[in-house]
């Protein structure tokens, strides 16, 4: 057989090739630095609204329990962002579905997509109060890690300077309890 | 044999306690850490390789791999 047909055989093909180089290993971080800033500038020309992620969340989660007959609609911090009574109209949803799709399709192109169990009982309490904590952080703080520091500080907004500062020293923090909690 | 099994732990979980562990090996030990977290996967073998360990990435079965780190 030749060298050839034989590299065709064994070595990956073009097209996995091109997907490996490209998806599977991780960018540098200038890299991904300069896609973040290019698609936020196109999020804010298309939508005129700056990107966030975290006030969507809130919004499906007032929605759910105006359903079940809890009058959140009317809660004062809806003084601070706008309450949707159809949130599917809000285009926080739709970029919040673009992350989750898209990621979805970079780790099927890549052939690695597996769903996972939960290890441990320990594991999903972790789970579980972490998940509120960032939720009930980026509520208090009227804005996650998105809307609140890189939308703010890439919109020259004071605020996200402010928010800089603390949420460095909760990461510190955080990462000690982890090392407790879990090492 | 030093096994750290950190399948089904997301990162930073991994690097942590390969790191934590590392400390109680003398050199030329080898340790063995089961993932199932690309990610761990790519930032234990390069943290390894920054300090100077050998290291090694076998996949187990799909989507589960095992890194050996030799400490150096």
């Amino acid at each position: 057989m030749s060298g050839r047909l034989q590299s065709l055989k064994d070595d990956k093909t073009f097209y996995q090739l091109v997907i490996s180089q490209a998806i599977d290993r991780p960018w540098p971080y200038w890299f991904g630095g300069i896609l973040l800033a290019l698609f936020n500038l196109l999020y804010v020309i298309i939508t005129g609204h700056y990107w966030g992620i975290s006030n969507n969340l809130a919004r499906w989660g007032a929605w759910v329990l105006e359903k079940v007959g809890v009058n959140s609609s009317q809660w004062i911090v809806w003084t601070y962002y706008d309450y949707y009574t159809e949130p599917w109209l809000d285009k926080q949803t739709w970029s919040n579905l673009g992350i989750i799709i898209g990621a979805l399709i970079a780790i099927l192109l890549t052939q690695n997509f597996k769903l996972k169990g939960i290890k441990d009982k320990k594991q999903f309490i972790m789970v579980l109060v972490g998940g509120w904590l960032m939720g009930y952080g980026s509520r208090i703080a009227i804005g996650c890690n998105i809307g609140g520091l890189y939308s703010s500080i890439s919109s020259l907004a004071l605020n996200g300077w402010i928010y800089l500062p603390f949420a460095i020293t909760g990461v510190y923090f955080g990462n000690k309890i982890i090392m407790k909690l879990l090492l | 044999m030093n096994i750290l099994d950190c399948i089904g732990e997301p990162c930073p979980l991994p690097l942590m306690k390969v790191e934590k562990r590392i400390k109680d090996l003398n050199r030329g030990d080898k340790i063995y850490i089961e993932v199932d977290h690309t990610c761990a996967m790519t930032n234990v073998p390069e943290w390894a390789r920054k300090r100077g360990y050998d290291v090694e990435v076998e996949e187990v079965s799909f989507g589960e791999w095992k890194i050996t780190v030799t400490k150096r």
